[in-house]
């Protein structure tokens, strides 16, 4: 527990100095949002008056902290395009994202552990280079071509599923898996990949260790050999890249979410940041830096769990 | 995160019979000629070009492949053959400065912060921690509308976002090198700081580096497509495989070629360089072959 | 003046609408596709590229905000088919001589959506808000006497229950031009729109729609007004016979083209608008191949136009910006943009107003050769030249593209700098460009858009066409009569010619697609669509 708190204190140096850093960048894009805001209707008078209101008058250092003391009490503020607070709006994409996102990535951990323990163990043999090259290839497809490709087989040639859209599987349970089957379709291909590879190469280490020798000379079956030693030591080092890659995830998949029409968080930030909606990118960013954070942090702490030669001090 | 750092001793390992030994691996060999090849290809485009890649032709717009266009014509009736092949020169080289830059700065920073440690590493670190735990595309978007679109932009941005990454792995390489004797008596010797740093310590992060650049190297291809399908890219006329696809995608139930072409080329290369990858890593650090 | 307003207006109450003028008529033509009788009911979806900013109409707004929001609120007059201004709330407006003081009479009968009459303090409510800085209506200086013309409306008051008079500081031809505008609807709400402390609630308005539901990102529903107050008069542009007869719209937010495609050949929309020419071509495949998708053609008032810095030491020459002119074949750039299916058109009189003549199809001909010359004599002498654009108007960038591509030919070394479509606009505001790939958006009259690129230089970096003869030219047209502002324009035209402030390309094409199922849909020149008088032929078919 102290070690967490003291983890947690150290990232406060890094968070105050993303915060900078994404309020810094964000500016310095040319474009003003109450120009944005006005859009056609634009005169000098108007646009004081929208730079006011939406506190652009203001010394850039004062903006800034500003907007930290809001952070600081909970308030990450509201959209200057919809008025919309953006915590309560970045925590519906979030909902969105995670539907696509936890599914693929389960998926990718279903298929992907098993295959890369399977490809470790006929090291060499011909199964484990097929595996290699097939998880090689998936990770060589650039996402969004792959779901351009899913559109264009399975929305424009037959007219399978629904190619764009979103309904809550809350909602309408089968209608929202059906638009879920694509964009997760699209994104499991890298991340089996990913998984895939990371699992063979550190399986393949545990394989060649003392224990695992001792094991089968005291004549333990292959299969247990396989599941009870090899799985769970060549597991935890995988673990931090399984954090990593979820931590990632979990701040949208921009592209991905454009293609279909999800309003999911990466989309939202891409938006935001083309319509210079400084509070959204600025809250969003900051909620993602957070997040990946946070799943990296409990990574950490949930390594000693499943290797139990590491100890945390 | 220090699972992530790529361990010293495997360089320190590497044998010069290194290239040959990839050579002698099948997959890389053929990933080689496929790399050498579209090298080549978008090298001789400087000189011949079976049609102008930037002559609109109003007459010939979004034509199928065919005798005359092996791999058919744009929106605007350009030749698509020969702007993939002035596109493979443009990807190539976006990716390939975008890596150096990143190597670079992230060397400079890296061995920085691992060789004079303290306050220097710790403040670093903050920065580089900080880039990292931002995701890439989005940094890299927002780096590009500052730049503004353009080759250089695409590097610096790309650069810039990797950056980070290849410090990090530099400085774990230099943190345990220093820890060695060889440092420790050269420095007794009285050895100059920048001496040491150029003598021994660099050399052996190169090992590391280069599995470390042809996972960037396919990444950086990667993302110039991915800033490209958002909106900024490289921009007009000369192409970006990337660019081309953006470009084609919203004709993909009218003339599909305009989306396979340069999806199909950008695959097939990204697979051969993490084919190559692969065998690089099995040759300089056959331990750590997989961490990413 | 103000008498042939009147006689336009008595026009209009007579219920002689569809004073058809030039391609006006194209869009008016009755659909070929089976005609029957309006059923009511069933629910309609409609592909929506971005989500709505607000549901707070002419405050926070954008294209897709004013088209949810016309089925919602109405204002007191709206535009016909062909571009004029009929009464809609209204039922007769007078207008004394003098042109300052407007007697709008209201139709009786008509509804709230919370089931209250409209009365004229409804009206005099609506338009005291408008004009409250407080609320923040994005042109409140079109009527306040901050704006360009100095237009102000000194008081709004109700004289009877059914009678509102606005009284102005000066004649004006444009008032209710600006009232009928899309982008800064004065629709009249019910008060209860807005909380007691001030705070925006939802629309209650006349409309044949009424919100239903807002889901953020997602989707805007709205339900069929069972008690609208429609008027006998054909349906035309914003007015006539508006009566609702689907009884759900569902307006879904779809931000990627390809997959507004895909949804509507599967049946999930029912229509997608302002499709560009570029995109057409699949969907004309899909039509010819399965029949369940019908194309509606038609020209728009966008006007798209290469703008050529005026302080710029080199293009600020008039040589240089006749060669750039000389080196443009402006019948090719509409042909790539538009495949072939809209004429060049370098004039801001747009080719389906009522004032285009064969006066604005001329323009300075293409011949490299000139071009070369009169860029020699001003001195160019081969220094790169940046044409700004951006992806996400895909027109903007294939006009950059062809005039890149024509002026590189002609021996300028012109580069493209791709942007983000905020920065161009910002570089745009502050005159921060050599050349810019850009478009003004569908203005109802071309005074207008004279307007909006013809002014002090010191005032706004905006105005790309700072001449005494051409402002003066401008403010004539404010208060001219209909005849005297063809001759106006056709001045200004020439002039233009001669000066070239900026190259116009073309009005755009664009192309809406419907469903099969639904029935009696016509688009207008303004690029978005009505579903009023428009129903499904299986209604009910899905749940």
């Amino acid at each position: 527990m102290r070690y967490a708190l003291s983890k947690i204190l150290l990232m406060i140096p890094s968070l105050l100095l993303v915060s900078a850093l994404i309020f810094g960048l964000i500016r310095m894009i040319p474009g003003d949002p109450a120009e944005i805001l006005l859009g056609d209707n634009l005169n000098p008078a108007a646009l004081a008056s929208a730079r006011e209101e939406l506190g652009l008058d203001k010394a850039l250092p004062l903006q800034y902290l500003y907007w930290i003391k809001s952070v600081a009490s909970g308030n990450l503020g509201v959209s200057f395009m919809t008025g919309e607070p953006v915590l309560s709006a970045l925590s519906e994409r979030f909902v969105v994202t995670l539907q696509v996102v936890v599914p693929a990535f389960l998926i990718a951990i279903a298929v992907a552990l098993p295959a890369g323990l399977v490809a470790a163990y006929y090291h060499h043999r011909w199964i484990d280079r097929s595996i290699v090259l097939f998880a090689t290839l998936c990770l060589s497809v650039p996402s969004f071509w792959m779901a351009l490709l899913l559109i264009y087989l399975f929305g424009i040639s037959h007219n399978w599923l629904p190619t764009g859209g979103f309904v809550s599987p809350a909602v309408d349970f089968l209608e929202g898996i059906r638009h879920l089957v694509l964009p997760v379709t699209a994104l499991v291909f890298v991340e089996i990949a990913i998984l895939t590879r990371m699992m063979r190469a550190s399986a393949i280490e545990v394989l060649q260790q003392d224990y695992i020798t001792h094991a089968r000379a005291k004549g333990v079956s292959e299969w247990r050999v396989l599941f009870l030693h090899t799985f769970p030591n060549a597991f935890a080092p995988s673990l931090t890249v399984i954090g990593l890659i979820l931590g990632s995830l979990l701040s949208g998949t921009a592209v991905i979410e454009t293609v279909f029409g999800l309003p999911g968080l990466g989309r939202f930030i891409v938006d935001a940041i083309y319509a210079r909606d400084y509070p959204v990118v600025q809250g969003t960013l900051l909620f993602v830096v957070v997040v990946y954070l946070g799943v990296n942090l409990l990574v950490d702490m949930l390594y000693p769990l499943f290797d139990p030669r590491v100890r945390l001090s | 995160m220090n699972q992530l750092v790529l361990k010293p001793h495997a360089a320190s390992k590497r044998t010069p019979g290194g290239w040959e030994k990839i050579w002698r691996i099948p997959s890389a060999r053929i990933s080689l000629l496929f790399l050498a090849t579209v090298v080549l290809l978008a090298i001789s485009s400087t000189v011949y070009l079976p049609h102008d890649p930037l002559a609109l032709n109003i007459d010939a717009r979004m034509q199928a492949p065919s005798g005359s266009h092996w791999l058919g014509t744009d929106f605007f009736g350009r030749d698509l053959l020969s702007r993939m092949l002035v596109g493979a020169g443009v990807s190539l080289r976006v990716s390939l400065f975008s890596v150096v830059f990143a190597t670079v700065l992230g060397t400079l920073v890296g061995t920085l912060a691992g060789y004079r440690g303290g306050w220097t590493d710790r403040s670093l670190m903050v920065v580089v921690d900080a880039i990292l735990a931002m995701p890439g595309i989005l940094l890299a978007l927002v780096l590009m509308m500052i730049i503004g679109a353009g080759e250089v932009g695409v590097v610096l941005a790309l650069g810039l976002a990797y950056a980070p990454t290849v410090a990090r792995t530099v400085r774990g390489t230099v943190l345990s090198i220093r820890e060695k004797e060889f440092i420790e008596a050269s420095s007794v010797l009285g050895g100059s700081d920048p001496h040491i740093m150029w003598r021994h310590v660099v050399p052996n992060t190169v090992g590391p580096l280069t599995v470390l650049c042809s996972s960037l190297f396919a990444q950086a291809l990667l993302s110039e497509s991915a800033l490209s399908f958002l909106g900024l890219g490289v921009p007009p006329p000369y192409p970006s495989w990337g660019g081309m696809l953006a470009d084609g995608r919203q004709f993909i139930s009218q003339a599909p070629w305009l989306c396979l072409i340069p999806g199909t080329a950008i695959t097939l290369t990204l697979l051969a360089i993490n084919l190559l990858g692969d065998a690089l890593r099995d040759c300089f650090d056959p331990r750590e072959s997989e961490h990413r | 003046m103000p008498n042939s307003l009147r006689q336009a207006f008595c026009r209009a109450t007579l219920g002689v609408l569809l004073n058809c003028g030039g391609l006006g008529c194209l869009i008016l033509a009755t659909p070929n596709y089976g005609q029957a009788t309006p059923v009511g009911g069933g629910e309609m979806r409609v592909a929506i590229s971005s989500d709505i900013r607000s549901t707070n109409p002419g405050v926070n707004r954008d294209g897709n905000t004013d088209t949810v929001l016309y089925h919602i609120v109405e204002p007191l007059v709206a535009f016909t088919d062909t571009l004029e201004v009929a009464p809609l709330l209204a039922e007769r407006i007078d207008i004394t001589d003098d042109g300052r003081l407007y007697t709008f009479t209201l139709r009786s009968g008509v509804s709230f959506h919370n089931g209250e009459l409209l009365q004229a303090e409804h009206v005099v409510w609506t338009w005291q808000r408008l004009l409250d800085p407080a609320t923040g209506f994005r042109c409140q200086d079109w009527y306040d006497g901050t704006g360009n013309s100095g237009l102000k409306i000194e008081a709004v008051e109700a004289v009877t229950p059914l009678t509102v008079e606005f009284r102005l500081n000066q004649p004006s031809a444009l008032f209710l031009h600006r009232m009928a505008n899309l982008q800064c609807l004065t629709g009249i709400i019910h008060p209860d729109s807005v909380a007691s402390d001030g705070t925006w609630q939802q629309p209650i308005g006349t409309g044949p729609y009424k919100l239903d539901q807002w889901q953020r990102g997602k989707s805007v529903t709205l339900l069929r007004h069972q008690d609208y107050s429609n008027l006998t008069e054909p349906r035309s542009g914003l007015t006539g016979d508006k009566t609702p007869y689907i009884e759900r719209l569902h307006f879904v937010v779809t931000p990627d083209a390809i997959a507004a495609q895909a949804a509507l050949f599967s049946g999930a929309v029912d229509l997608l608008f302002a499709v560009p020419p570029a995109a057409r071509h699949s969907v004309a495949a899909r039509r010819d191949r399965k029949g369940d998708v019908v194309l509606k053609d038609y020209l728009t008032l966008d006007w798209t136009a290469l703008l050529i810095a005026p302080d710029d030491p080199l293009l600020g020459k008039p040589d240089m910006r006749r060669a750039i002119a000389h080196a443009l074949a402006h019948e090719q750039i509409a042909e790539f943009a538009n495949l072939g299916m809209a004429p060049a058109n370098a004039s801001p009189v747009q080719v389906i107003s009522p004032f285009y003549s064969t006066h604005h199809s001329q323009w300075l001909e293409y011949n490299p050769d000139k071009a070369r010359q009169l860029a020699a004599s001003a001195g160019y002498q081969g220094e790169p030249i940046w044409l700004q654009t951006n992806r996400k108007y895909s027109y903007m960038f294939d006009n950059a593209v062809a005039i890149q591509a024509m002026l590189q030919a002609a021996g300028f070394n012109v580069q493209l700098q791709v942007l983000d479509w905020a920065s161009q606009l910002s570089h745009f505001f502050r005159g921060d460009f050599q050349l810019s790939s850009f478009g003004y958006s569908s203005r109802s009259h071309p005074a207008l858009l004279f307007g909006t690129f013809t002014g002090d230089r010191s005032i706004a970096k905006s105005y790309q066409w700072d001449n005494d003869q051409a402002r003066n030219l401008v403010g004539q047209l404010a208060t001219a009569t209909h005849a005297d502002q063809q001759h106006l324009l056709d001045q200004l035209y020439s002039l233009m010619r001669e000066q070239v402030p900026l190259i116009g390309l073309y009005n755009d094409h664009n192309t809406d697609v419907v469903r099969t199922r639904v029935r009696n849909y016509e688009p207008w020149a303004f690029g978005r669509p009505r579903l009023w008088g428009v129903w499904l032929e299986n209604k009910g078919e899905r749940p």
